[in-house]
């Protein structure tokens, strides 16, 4: 309970902090901001640990076993990963790492690879991350060259093939709108012809189309932000209640009281 | 020099080429490549997170050590990055009783449940009726101290219960761990203020972008404002009244006329330019002939 209304304060404190910078930037807001970023880069990287490092890396070069049955090099590679456990019985429980996966060396390659990835704190060997770059880099392009030429461009295509006449009027002018809104908005793409004339008149028809589409992702992306908003509302009006001690009221007026002094403070010591 | 420049581009000709021979050659050795390539992409990218985190704990940990300017809010990054960390690998929390038997009080029990997890007394009824080997109590605890109190008050009204602790890995999702308290009275906050100022910002960006009258902003900011009131009920009220005859009219509809037709044809035409684009940079990748991710143009 006393965790909860604990938390409460604090979620109210750095709402309070970030909604600050509306006003102007200041020491709540860069306290909050500088708070974020220091914990997001810890939660991602605790996650990445837990969720990929832990179970598909170690959990594959060190599997849970039973020591009874380990025969020739796994003996000596479990040996091995008793420091492992030495070091942290909770991230390397002893006699390997729980889970269901098999046991596969190849990934001693993976392990090596993200350690030279490490190496880029130490600008003195910081060129050998350069190899883990340079196999995420060819894995991507080899990978998303195929899957993007499917998806993106033949798919696409092959969903634009349509008939013009359907026997349905509705139908049929949607099917048109479909057809004159890619070919045009393709027009608008293709950058090597100059675009006057003809060419010049349906790049623009491919502007307008382009036009409705960000204006689409705008009207998105205002109601993603505005429901975000809604939901810090919704707490900030939770918290003010009595169980979680006035947390809003009692934190909004101590932040406009500070900002408001040392904005004054500011403004007397340019003067 | 070999070994910083040949090298890399050595290994990316080398998988790029693998794994696109992959998608045609679907047999041994290729056949299972794509799932264990993928794999060690995301283990890699998981130490490239790691990097990340580890190298703004350096950039953050000397500004506070030199007292440069700012220091104060550096040490705030560095200790909520470790607050963070401390909670991920070493603190746990989430503590919770495992029930072997309800015992002869099961109206107390079923009611004192009830209480501590939010839900109906007939659910709790209903799911501690068959425990079969243990069945927990969908409550967690961040001390031990806490469960206890509950453990000492159920076991004295007869019921068997044992405390135990989630594992290790399941502390990033359940309620009640150290690791969520960060989560949810910190990280979720911090983010989704951050994204909700730009409702206000965008604000002041759509005031702009009317003064600037020209076909296209209007056509953009026609488009954006059907489409957010027509998924409002705000637009089905304005535009309720409409005879049937101008049904199309009728907000909600034609939000989703605009949404299924013109702005899917825009939507595919920048789709086909970014695969195509894409396309061609993966093969100038593979080639060597991009090689700005080696720092070089």
């Amino acid at each position: 309970m006393y965790t909860d209304v604990f938390g409460a304060w604090v979620a109210v404190f750095l709402t309070l902090a970030i909604f600050s910078y509306l006003y102007k930037d200041n020491p709540f807001y860069k306290l909050a901001e500088h708070v974020y970023v220091g914990v997001s880069a810890a939660h991602w990287a605790t996650i990445a640990f837990w969720n990929q490092v832990r179970p598909n890396l170690f959990g594959r070069l060190w599997p849970h076993a039973d020591p009874e049955t380990l025969t020739g090099f796994n003996v000596f590679w479990y040996k091995l990963y008793k420091g492992l456990n030495w070091i942290s019985d909770t991230v390397f429980p002893e006699n390997g790492i729980p889970g269901n996966q098999e046991q596969s060396f190849m990934y001693l390659i993976a392990l090596i690879l993200g350690i030279f990835m490490l190496m880029r704190l130490f600008p003195s060997i910081g060129w050998i991350s350069r190899w883990s770059l340079a196999y995420v880099v060819g894995m991507a392009a080899g990978l998303r060259l195929y899957g993007y030429l499917s998806s993106d461009v033949l798919s696409q295509i092959q969903g634009t093939i349509l008939p013009v006449w359907t026997g349905n009027l509705g139908d049929s002018i949607n099917n048109i709108v479909l057809i004159v809104g890619v070919v045009s908005g393709l027009f608008y793409f293709f950058f090597s012809v100059e675009h006057t004339g003809v060419f010049g008149k349906i790049s623009r028809v491919g502007i307008y189309f382009l036009m409705i589409t960000f204006g689409a992702s705008f009207g998105f992306a205002v109601m993603g932000r505005i429901s975000l908003l809604i939901g810090r509302l919704k707490d900030l009006i939770q918290f003010s209640g009595r169980e979680y001690g006035y947390a809003t009221f009692v934190l909004l007026i101590i932040m406009v009281v500070t900002i408001l002094m040392t904005s004054r403070k500011d403004k007397e010591v340019a003067e | 020099m070999f070994l910083k420049r040949q090298v890399p581009l050595a290994i990316v000709f080398i998988v790029g080429v693998i794994m696109l021979l992959s998608w045609f050659i679907p047999h041994e050795p290729f056949a299972n490549l794509e799932i264990h390539a993928t794999q060690w992409f995301d283990i890699i990218a998981s130490f490239a997170m790691i990097l990340g985190a580890l190298n703004l704990l350096k950039l953050q940990g000397r500004k506070v050590i030199r007292r440069q300017k700012g220091w104060f809010y550096s040490l705030a990054a560095v200790l909520g990055f470790f607050l963070t960390l401390t909670f991920g690998f070493f603190f746990k929390g989430g503590y919770y009783l495992e029930v072997k038997d309800v015992g002869p009080n099961a109206p107390y029990f079923n009611q004192r449940v009830s209480e501590i997890t939010h839900t109906e007394v007939d659910a709790v009824e209903r799911a501690f009726t068959k425990i079969g080997e243990g069945k927990p109590i969908n409550r967690n605890f961040y001390t031990h101290g806490g469960v206890l109190k509950l453990y000492n008050e159920l076991s004295s009204k007869g019921a068997v219960v044992e405390i135990k602790q989630l594992p290790w890995g399941s502390h990033l999702q359940e309620r009640g761990t150290f690791y969520s308290w960060i989560f949810y009275s910190i990280f979720t906050p911090l983010t989704s203020t951050m994204f909700a100022l730009l409702a206000f910002f965008v604000a002041s960006a759509s005031y702009r972008a009317f003064k600037i009258r020209n076909l296209e902003a209007t056509i953009l900011l026609a488009a954006g404002i059907i489409i957010m009131i027509g998924r409002v009920p705000l637009g089905a009220y304005l535009t309720g009244w409409l005879p049937s005859w101008l049904q199309w009219l009728h907000l909600p509809r034609l939000q989703e006329w605009i949404y299924q037709y013109p702005n899917a044809a825009g939507a595919r035409a920048i789709m086909i330019g970014i695969g195509l684009g894409i396309v061609g940079t993966s093969l100038r990748v593979i080639l060597g002939i991009e090689k700005s991710f080696m720092g070089e143009k």
